[in-house]
């Protein structure tokens, strides 16, 4: 009787954590669509796409992503490893370049790709960000809207 | 109970996969994330039916399907953030080792401002000097810090040295201190936030202008053989320019077509204006001033009496005469011999004389001004002479706009329209007119100590145009310069770096702004764009870059281009 007690109260102690940690996860998800950012339970990190309708260099359009180790002032101990998929979505046509912060590039000869995968990254454990900021271009020339998706897969080290 | 405990210990093995698997999604995560992003086209406005350039240049900030959608969304960004830099800008100091014992890093004939220590501002770019003081370079200054400005005090730079080793050079009656060896401090750019960019609206005279306001790249328009940047449209309509040379990748002096003074006169408020008119009298003024513009090693001459020479309208020293510095001959100057243009030359003249009064220190007098200057403020602002600036752009105008023609043989001339150009000479404090007075023009009070800069131009005698409809008739040809308040709406601010917007050309040049006249020493100030691109105020008579300013009449149509670097807006005259 004694075990049987002590194994349901281990359980629930489980069980207790185990929503806890879900609940976490998922309330640190907010702003959809045009900027997102997440904070798990283990990997602290920010990410934020801006698409100001200014962003435009010799009639290219570009956006922005900030990718962050921070949230809400607090800096994830652990070094991150990090790397950026960018790709249309919704049928959209786009290509796409960047440049980092740092100036490198997703082509050394400057290409454009509808489906590009950066290096990868890695954030120490002081507070850093990286700008990565992606240029689009349509095959047509001709005024588009374009839907891009960005998957991001982090790694704590 | 073996059963209940078998169950219970495998729901115990679940929960704990559970929990180890939910650890290593948490190391091993995937983000996705969306968002659209409008791809602009070629030849946006004429494909779209947009004709003439100012509602292009509207349509172009959005791609609006009409100039009123670009407006309102315009105007729905708000007011500009004009308290700060657009972009905002986060700068990281650095520091390098530099020597050059040929010439020095740095040198003077005269005295540096050196500081014990320094703090630097990472949002404006600035390093400023504490703990310092205006001395010759001595042994004791080593590991002092100075922003190497030979003149006045200067306790803020982008750019400052920290003193390891020196030379000085006597040769003749002169001495030269050179720094041979020094640590160099600058600045880099380590985060530049496009948090306020392309166009914003406020009013001005007319109506609502809209202007450019960031590190914008679609500004870029060519007309009449040379590239300009679009300011703003006016409040009627018509599109103000800013002359950036012969090519859009043109930088430094470049962007403009040559340097002048100002004013090359300095000691009377007047001399703010871009047209100024000398209603002078010979003045004693009893205003008492603490004069601090003295060497305190300069050989000085004092006398008993002076002459004035209306030809000239120079001062000189007269009768029984002795020299020394200020610090060594003060009492016996006081009593006797008063009069002083503070020059080391015996037979010096001089555009006012100082009347020695008392002693403050070896660099400081309490003196009063002999002085053949204004009578009045009004009649200061009659406009009857071209400033030095004046007649330079009004030169370039003449030669490169009025008597040359585009391809069907139509002057230049005829795209442009005659519209204001304000050299706002009203003040907040001072009277405007006095030498003994400081007076604070308009523009400092908006732009330094408000922040907060202004198109309209209140004051009829300042409104310079070529007729009498819209302002004072005082100009020869529809050109002027850039205000300070159009480069502070553009995102530049007093003291904070700034190598980002569209104003930046790496070159100081000069704005039509009076910033102050001060009383000691006598100087009138106007305010420029430095080379790191933030806005300053000086005496005016140094020679900085000019950048004529001009303005497409509001019907003129568009014939080609989108605005941008590789792509600038061509232009037309109306078919009518």
């Amino acid at each position: 009787m004694k075990k049987q007690k002590f194994l349901v109260s281990i359980i629930t102690i489980l069980l207790f954590f185990l929503i806890l940690k879900e609940s976490y996860a998922y309330f640190g998800v907010t702003k959809q669509s045009v900027s997102q950012s997440i904070t798990t339970g283990k990997i602290i990190y920010d990410v934020i796409i801006d698409t100001n309708p200014n962003y435009i260099e010799n009639n290219l359009a570009y956006f922005r992503v900030t990718v962050t180790n921070t949230k809400n002032g607090k800096t994830n101990p652990a070094p991150i490893k990090y790397q950026l998929t960018l790709q249309n979505d919704e049928r959209s046509n786009g290509i796409f370049y960047y440049i980092d912060s740092e100036g490198n590039t997703s082509s050394e000869t400057g290409e454009y790709l509808n489906t590009i995968t950066s290096q990868e990254y890695i954030f120490s454990t002081k507070e850093e960000s990286r700008v990565f900021k992606v240029y689009v271009k349509v095959p047509s020339g001709l005024k588009e809207t374009v839907n891009f998706k960005i998957n991001i897969k982090f790694k704590a080290l | 109970m073996n059963k209940k405990l078998i169950f219970l210990g495998t729901l115990l093995i679940i929960i704990g996969i559970i929990l180890a698997a939910n650890d290593s999604l948490s190391y091993f995560g995937t983000s996705s994330y969306t968002g659209i992003i409008t791809i602009p086209e070629n030849n946006y406005c004429i494909n779209n039916g947009i004709t003439k350039l100012s509602d292009c240049i509207l349509v172009m900030e959005n791609y609006a399907e009409t100039p009123e959608a670009a407006k309102t969304y315009i105007e729905s960004k708000g007011e500009a953030t004009t308290n700060q830099t657009a972009p905002t800008i986060t700068f990281q100091e650095m520091s390098t080792e530099v020597s050059n014992t040929t010439n020095g890093v740095i040198s003077t004939t005269a005295h540096f401002t050196l500081g014990k220590s320094y703090t630097f501002n990472a949002t404006t770019g600035m390093f400023t000097l504490t703990n310092y003081n205006n001395n010759e370079l001595s042994d004791e200054y080593i590991d002092y810090y100075t922003c190497g400005s030979t003149t006045g005090t200067y306790t803020s730079c982008t750019t400052m040295y920290q003193i390891k080793a020196y030379e000085k050079v006597e040769s003749g009656s002169s001495t030269t201190y050179k720094v041979t060896w020094a640590i160099r401090y600058n600045s880099k750019v380590l985060e530049s936030l496009d948090s306020e960019i392309g166009l914003y609206a406020t009013t001005d005279d007319e109506g609502t202008s809209y202007f450019y306001r960031g590190a914008v790249e679609n500004n870029y328009l060519s007309f009449a053989g040379y590239i300009w940047r679009i300011v703003r449209i006016n409040g009627n309509g018509s599109i103000r320019l800013i002359y950036s040379g012969t090519s859009t990748s043109a930088t430094g002096s470049a962007t403009s077509i040559g340097t002048s003074q100002f004013n090359s006169k300095y000691f009377d408020p007047t001399y703010v204006g871009y047209k100024y008119h000398e209603n002078f009298r010979l003045k004693d003024d009893p205003t008492q001033v603490n004069y601090t513009n003295i060497s305190d090693n300069n050989i000085y001459y004092y006398s008993d009496s002076y002459s004035f020479n209306e030809d000239t309208r120079k001062f000189t020293l007269n009768g029984n005469k002795i020299s020394g510095t200020w610090e060594s001959v003060n009492q016996e100057a006081v009593a006797s011999y008063p009069y002083t243009c503070l020059s080391t030359n015996e037979n010096g003249t001089c555009d006012f004389l100082l009347r020695l009064k008392g002693y403050n220190s070896p660099t400081s007098a309490k003196v009063n001004y002999i002085a053949y200057s204004s009578v009045d403020y009004p009649s200061l602002l009659n406009n009857t002479n071209d400033s030095t600036i004046k007649g330079k752009i009004d030169s370039w105008y003449a030669a490169n706009i009025q008597n040359k023609q585009d391809s069907d043989g139509v002057s230049y001339a005829s795209y442009l329209s005659d519209e204001i150009f304000c050299n706002d000479r009203t003040f907040t404090s001072g009277d405007g007119y006095s030498i003994s007075k400081t007076t604070i023009f308009s523009p400092y009070y908006r732009v330094l100590n408000q922040k907060k800069p202004s198109l309209s131009c209140t004051q009829q005698a300042d409104k310079f145009t070529v007729g009498t409809e819209k302002g004072n008739g005082a100009l020869t040809y529809p050109v002027g310069l850039i205000t300070i308040d159009e480069a502070a709406f553009a995102g530049g601010v007093y003291l904070s770096a700034n190598q980002e917007y569209y104003l930046y050309t790496g070159q100081t040049y000069w704005t039509m702004s009076p910033s102050h006249f001060n009383s000691s020493p006598t100087n009138a100030h106007a305010w420029y764009v430095t080379s790191t691109g933030y806005l300053n105020v000086s005496w005016v008579t140094p020679s900085r870059g000019v950048r004529p300013v001009v303005n497409l009449s509001s019907d003129i149509l568009i014939s080609g281009g989108d605005g941008t670097k590789n792509n600038p807006y061509t232009v037309a005259l109306p078919n009518n």
